[in-house]
């Protein structure tokens, strides 16, 4: 089965190079005489195309890149408990391998939407492109250069599995941090590109090249690194998750279901982990835009898409809430637990609430000319800055609670300071909540740049007081004695249900937060540089939007199906089948 | 049958939460948002007329998105920026702050907004003439005779107001005394924007002679007034897919005619000097 993948990358490969000649040739050809400056193609509508493709092609790009990170990372923890315990690193090293099984057909899958988003844009847009290719040159050059170095690496990294195991696991674990190296690098060299069109940087007034530099490091792009670096880890997580769930709900071995309870509860486990640090690099993205052209800032949050905010609120609500609901129904799993069970519906209620301040509109305009700045007569200051960032800041305070609480089902700690230590721990993170309603509440009252300053020192503070008590718990929990075995595969349907759902619920973000970036430049193919006349220039109604997201995230999930299957048939079952004894006894 | 059901059920509650998102949606206003569409204005207008397409350019460019409209309430409305009902009458009030005269305060907020900001705001308003807004100098007139009328009585035409510097030049170029083409096209940055070979377009597009015969054959007009026009007049006609209202209007001042013709020479020739 394993040439399967190989003829799949071999036809992706020829798909690519075809496409790229055409787009090659489509620059060479034109120039002012050369034809129409929105051509059409094939009768599609451009727009539409480009978008779809675009969403697309990011999806699976982000997965390729998200996967390899934590693949290698449990391979890793794997290598690192083979002296103690042989058992589980067999297991790390099992689930490592099983998430890098979904690579090879995936990776063909970005290549090909790639090729076809390539495509598209020279076609149909050969005026930017062109003057894109002029200002970015060099990057166009050196990106497939990075691009056939990760290539290289993954098929290295994921066919030497077996060969390098033993004394030659750290080459493998070498190869590893290469992929995800040169993975960063193309995914950093492509956001040069995005956040040129946003935030350009480099060129002159007439957007003629000054320094290339600047151009790649424009005010946007660092921001949006660090946001997608951290976005796609969760977004990999989860979709190895919903894989896991698949697993397990097919599943008719009872060791089965544990080893892909246990696949799921690390993916989720990983996704809750990394969402914690995603509102504050998507306000550092926001922040940046801001900086560069308040324009930005009216536009997503007081103009035409403020509305899409409060969808993303709603999104963002349901991803949190799905994913702590997975983690409380793990604590099933473990006998005993019933001490944490019962904190469940609190947590919940305070991750609604706070998810409900945060959706708090600023204004309900219901039109362009009803957006007057101001606030609404009825919700007034409710929609501000300042409680928002409050609600959000405490509600990833409760997710975190409600981890330190999981640790300790099952587990009673032995150090003789436990009590204290408990104490202090539980303490501080209440300290840290209080710290951060008290900045908040000052920072209503403050003027506009000393909010942004508190707000700066709420996100201090909380990541502070996750490091102090995770540390602290690190030591509590030292050598703790365990009263309960986790029981892998016994834990309820349902929760395998809401691995799914929250898969789903990540792409349509995703997807909804790509139209998002991209219509806050309105008109502009270069924001202030150059401008959008082609005949649909313009944003749709968020209710088209939504479709067209929706179209996406189908289309997304019936490509990833196909990867997901052939994944499966490439499945090794003399290994799994060795690690379900290891499960059964 | 069972076996594909038993791969759909794990989506129906992803089904569901989606279905809501899509629900939701729709469901809440549903705003189409177009490029803001330039005004017709003509150089004889009115200011009361220039007043009336300047409502229209305030509401359609998204001023109101911060600023706010609010009878009494002096210059601190509920909005991000200040409030503009009552503006003409606050300063013939004596309301003091910027520029001397109301107009001449005005043009300064539009063009350079952060060059005075009211007390309490901050700098966030972009040159109106810049992204996103991209007004005209007509818009610009008529923009400014709307707020007269907040207030006031509009009195500005055409040509009362300093045209934009142009977003290119601010500081103007030194008329060069050379009559060498090349040296001029170096000098008044033309090729920062065009190349001069078939094919070589950046911002602006190729002044390859071919291409230039072509255009001004389209425009049925000679080869040499076309390319005065453009070089004097480049608002007149700007092809589609480039940027609108980035060439510098000023070179009709700053080119001697003897310059003008040597560029023109140059630029019609078919086949030029290296």
């Amino acid at each position: 089965m394993r040439g399967r993948p190989t003829q799949l990358e071999g036809i992706a490969r020829i798909l690519v190079a075809g496409c790229l000649l055409i787009a090659a040739q489509s620059v060479c050809a034109q120039g002012p005489g050369a034809g129409p400056e929105y051509p059409a193609v094939a009768g599609i509508d451009s727009r539409l195309a480009v978008w779809i493709a675009a969403q697309l092609h990011l999806m699976f790009a982000a997965f390729v890149l998200a996967v390899p990170m934590f693949a290698l990372f449990i391979e890793y923890l794997g290598w690192r408990a083979e002296k103690k315990d042989s058992q589980e690193a067999r297991r790390y090293d099992w689930l490592a391998h099983e998430m890098a099984s979904l690579l090879p057909v995936a990776y063909s899958l970005t290549a090909i939407t790639g090729a076809l988003l390539g495509f598209l844009l020279f076609a149909a847009y050969p005026r930017f492109m062109n003057y894109m290719t002029g200002v970015f040159g060099p990057t166009f050059v050196v990106y497939p250069l990075f691009f056939v170095a990760e290539t290289l690496c993954l098929y290295f990294w994921y066919y030497g599995w077996k060969r390098l195991q033993g004394n030659r696991k750290w080459i493998h674990l070498w190869l590893g941090v290469l992929l995800n190296v040169f993975g960063t690098i193309v995914m950093f060299i492509a956001d040069a590109w995005a956040t040129f069109m946003m935030t350009p940087k480099g060129v002159n007034e007439l957007g003629a090249l000054v320094s290339l530099y600047d151009a790649v490091w424009n005010p946007g792009w660092m921001p949006l690194n660090i946001h997608r670096l951290i976005a796609n880890v969760t977004f990999g997580a989860l979709l190895c998750s919903a894989y896991a769930a698949y697993r397990f709900l097919l599943a008719r071995d009872p060791a089965d279901r544990a080893l892909y309870d246990w696949m799921g509860y690390t993916g989720n486990l990983i996704a809750l982990f990394t969402m914690l640090f995603l509102p504050f690099a998507g306000y550092y993205f926001g922040y940046e835009l801001f900086a560069f052209s308040a324009t930005y800032g009216v536009t997503l949050m007081g103009g035409v898409l403020s509305w899409l905010f409060i969808i993303q609120a709603i999104v963002i609500a349901v991803l949190f809430i799905g994913a702590a609901y997975y983690s409380w129904l793990g604590l099933l799993r473990i006998p005993g637990s019933e001490q944490q069970q019962r904190w469940s519906p609190v947590f919940n209620v305070l991750l609604i609430s706070g998810f409900i301040v945060w959706a708090t509109p600023h204004t309900m305009a219901a039109s362009i000319e009803e957006s007057t700045g101001g606030f609404h007569p009825v919700l007034g200051a409710l929609g501000v800055m300042a409680p928002k960032m409050i609600a959000v800041t405490l509600v990833l305070v409760v997710l975190y609670a409600s981890y330190l609480l999981y640790r300790r089902a099952g587990r009673v700690p032995v150090v003789p300071w436990a009590r204290a230590g408990t104490i202090v721990e539980w303490g501080l993170v209440w300290l840290t909540a209080f710290i951060i309603v008290v900045l908040g509440v000052y920072g209503y009252f403050a003027p506009a740049h000393v909010r942004i300053a508190t707000s700066i020192w709420q996100i201090i503070v909380l990541i502070a007081g996750i490091v102090v008590t995770f540390v602290l718990d690190q030591f509590l929990l030292r050598d703790a004695r365990t009263v309960a075995e986790v029981q892998w595969g016994s834990g309820p349907r349902r929760g395998q249900y809401v691995l799914v759902m929250l898969a789903v619920v990540i792409v349509w973000l995703m997807a909804l937060m790509g139209y998002a970036r991209s219509g806050a430049r309105l008109n502009w193919h270069v924001f202030g540089i150059m401008e959008d006349t082609s005949p649909g220039a313009g944003l749709p109604s968020l209710g088209e939007a939504a479709l067209v997201i929706t179209l996406i995230t189908v289309i997304f999930f019936a490509l990833l199906a196909t990867a997901f299957l052939i994944a499966g048939m490439t499945e090794r079952p003399e290994e799994r089948a060795h690690l379900l004894e290891e499960k059964r006894t | 049958m069972s076996g594909l059901l038993s791969y759909a059920a794990p989506l129906a509650p992803a089904a569901v939460v989606v279905g809501f998102f899509v629900w939701f949606a729709n469901w809440i206003p549903q705003i189409h948002w177009s490029p803001p569409q330039k005004h017709a204005i003509a150089a004889g207008a009115s200011p009361a007329d220039l007043a009336a397409h300047g409502k229209e350019i305030v509401r359609q460019r998204g001023c109101l998105a911060c600023h706010t409209l609010e009878p009494g309430a002096g210059v601190k409305g509920h909005g991000r920026g200040p409030n503009l009902w009552d503006i003409a009458a606050r300063r013939a009030r004596g309301v003091t702050g910027g520029p001397g005269s109301l107009v001449e305060y005005l043009v300064q907020s539009l063009y350079e907004p952060g060059a005075y900001l009211v007390e309490g705001y901050a700098n966030i308003m972009p040159p109106s003439i810049g992204a996103p807004a991209k007004l005209t100098y007509e818009e610009v007139v008529a923009v400014v005779n709307h707020m007269q009328s907040l207030g006031g009585r509009p009195s500005v035409r055409i040509g009362d107001i300093p045209r934009p510097a142009g977003m290119v030049a601010a500081a103007p170029a030194k008329t060069p005394s050379t009559l060498e083409p090349k040296a001029l096209l170096e000098s008044q940055g033309c090729l920062a924007c065009h190349g001069l070979e078939e094919g070589k377009t950046s911002v602006g597009p190729t002044l390859a002679a071919a291409r230039l015969k072509e255009v001004a054959a389209s425009r049925k007009m000679s080869m040499a007034a076309f390319l005065v026009e453009a070089i004097v007049d480049p608002r007149a006609y700007e092809p589609k897919g480039f940027p609108s209202g980035v060439m510098p209007q000023d070179y009709g001042a700053k080119l001697t005619a003897a310059q003008l013709k040597a560029l023109v020479d140059y630029l019609a020739a078919a086949e030029r000097k290296p």
